[in-house]
């Protein structure tokens, strides 16, 4: 116990930042349930990866070019660090605002339309990485994310970041709940549904394109996901479910970050786990809590 | 094709001087993708009424409806809200068919209704004590305060349409408009239902636009009928337009 102690304070930053965004992607997780969007939820960390690998081979292309003799060829770390987050969320607005436009249009097939940006995107973040000999390996690590490495820095940006979008999202809660529950009422009583669209894309492409950086696409659409699947069917009312699958994610990732220290496995894939073995317990428990009931009901029936 | 015909008792009803006008329609064409569904509309219906949209599948009641909220930018005319005798859109109440509603949203009966207050207060994290009377006032109005944490997912079509009605009434509205209000729901329900929408229109004198396809399911609170089909719109009295003989021309006709 006492070494897991010290581990966990060896490694504070990264426990911090995996808590933190266990609490905070979750919350946005419940409207990618809601909305029936999960696979933009696969994509997106992709296309953010896929700008990450873009705009890290633009700067090495110009770099390059602008070789002067006894130079480098490598981009330093400063650059690497302020490219990422350009690349990730240039590219997230550019495939957010597309589908913004087509949704307003009516154009249907979303599912599939989704599917087609996570696979693109996966594929050209394959070739961009291999077209890139120079940051490959420091670009794939970034791309994967390395959650054990986070330094206090980054968890500064993610707890800024994470405030800002959560306070924002607080505040516009009310109309993207109205205008995604019942966009016809919602117009009827002079809701503009594109602008209350844009709004919510634009705090899903914030958040997304940090945390991918930061934490990788796996723990980021791990726990948009399974937390707010984990609570879904014991929950009744929006401001609960919000609550409950922050709540959830946040000790999700806390018994991840346990286990991977006690282990000594990955971090990131070992929260993921974590999380995935609370929502197959919440959903037995689920099951077995509605056979009670029922089994209640017929004994006070009869 | 694309008629629009007024009988004698509509007209007259325009002369009720007692009664101003609730809404004008103008040389309408309605219709999706620039191809017109309903064409040369031109009526004028009076305040506190309570009318039905009647007519058979797919033609075009819900185009029709959906251009009178402004979901449905209109292809030519005009459609013309009057509110206190002055041309301004009154709030519209608008009940839409349960089923569209999604049942993923764990959404409690008093959330549901909540949402008719955010006009004016969707930016804003917390809700408002007025807010949260005027939900509570609405839930009153229609029988369901008791069941006010309840599921809206899990709660009777008929508790459903209650809670939909109680969410168009905290909108504060001067006319209701329900989409198929009958659908999935049993008889009882219906009468409970045709109660409630009486007691709103008579003592709070909220005017009523029933959607049905359903003839049978008109309630005896309506009075007066908007029938859609074949491109046009006929108005008149339910005497009338809900005779026999004219269902069974409509119904020829397809």
């Amino acid at each position: 116990m006492e070494i897991i102690i010290e581990l966990l304070l060896e490694f504070k930053w990264a426990v911090m930042a995996s808590v933190l965004m266990g609490c905070v992607l979750p919350v946005f997780g419940v409207y990618f349930i809601m909305k029936r969007m999960v696979l933009m939820g696969v994509a997106l960390p992709h296309v953010a990866s896929a700008g990450i690998a873009l705009a890290m081979l633009i700067a090495q292309r110009v770099r390059l070019l602008t070789l002067q003799p006894g130079q480098t060829p490598f981009l330093n770390e400063e650059s690497l660090v302020l490219l990422a987050p350009i690349g990730s969320f240039i590219a997230i607005m550019i495939v957010l605002g597309i589908f913004t436009v087509c949704e307003n249009r009516g154009n249907s097939f979303t599912e599939a339309r989704w599917g087609t940006t996570y696979i693109t995107a996966t594929a050209l973040m394959v070739i961009l990485l291999v077209m890139n000999p120079y940051a490959e390996s420091h670009v794939a690590t970034m791309l994967e994310g390395r959650v054990i490495t986070v330094t206090s820095g980054q968890l500064l940006a993610l707890f800024i970041m994470g405030t800002v979008v959560v306070v924002i999202f607080a505040i516009s809660n009310k109309g993207i709940l109205l205008t995604s529950f019942d966009p016809d009422m919602a117009k009827s009583m002079g809701f503009k549904i594109i602008n209350w669209n844009i709004t919510h894309y634009l705090m899903f492409g914030i958040i997304i394109s940090i945390c991918v950086m930061i934490l990788g696409p796996m723990f980021v659409f791990g726990y948009l996901l399974l937390p707010a699947f984990a609570v879904r069917p014991w929950i009744a009312g929006m401001r609960r479910f919000f609550i409950c699958s922050a709540i959830v994610g946040g000790i999700s990732a806390f018994i991840g970050v346990v286990l991977s220290l006690w282990f000594n496995w990955p971090l990131g894939p070992t929260e993921v786990l974590a999380a995935s073995v609370v929502l197959i317990i919440s959903r037995i428990a689920h099951l077995a809590f509605r056979g009670l009931n029922r089994k209640r009901t017929i004994v006070a029936g009869s | 094709m694309g008629t629009v015909k007024e009988n004698d008792s509509a007209k007259e009803k325009k002369g009720d001087k007692n009664k101003s006008v609730l809404l004008k329609i103008d040389d309408l064409v309605l219709g999706y993708h620039d191809i017109p569904i309903l064409k040369n509309i031109s009526l004028e219906i009076q305040e506190g009424v309570c009318i039905c949209i009647l007519g058979p599948n797919g033609t075009g009641k819900t185009t029709l409806l959906k251009g009178l909220l402004g979901l449905n930018v209109p292809m030519r005319g005009k459609i013309t809200w009057y509110c206190d005798n002055k041309p301004v859109k009154p709030q519209i109440g608008y009940v839409p068919q349960k089923e569209y509603l999604d049942p993923a949203y764990p959404l409690t009966v008093y959330e549901v209704v909540l949402m008719g207050t955010y006009r004016g207060n969707a930016l804003s994290p917390f809700i408002s004590h007025s807010q949260k009377e005027t939900a509570l006032k609405a839930l009153e109005e229609v029988s369901m305060k008791d069941l006010s944490s309840m599921l809206f997912s899990k709660c009777s079509g008929g508790q459903r349409q209650r809670t939909l009605i109680a969410r168009a009434l905290a909108t504060k509205p001067k006319i209701l408009v329900l989409d198929e209000f009958t659908m999935g729901i049993d008889i009882s329900a219906q009468k409970q239902l045709t109660e409630l929408l009486t007691h709103l229109n008579e003592k709070h004198n909220i005017s009523v636009i029933l959607v049905t396809q359903d003839v049978k399911a008109v309630p005896g609170i309506v009075k007066e009928v908007l029938w859609v089909h074949g491109g046009s719109v006929e108005h008149g009295s339910v005497e009338e337009l809900l005779s026999e003989e004219y269902i069974d021309k409509i119904y020829g006709r397809e």
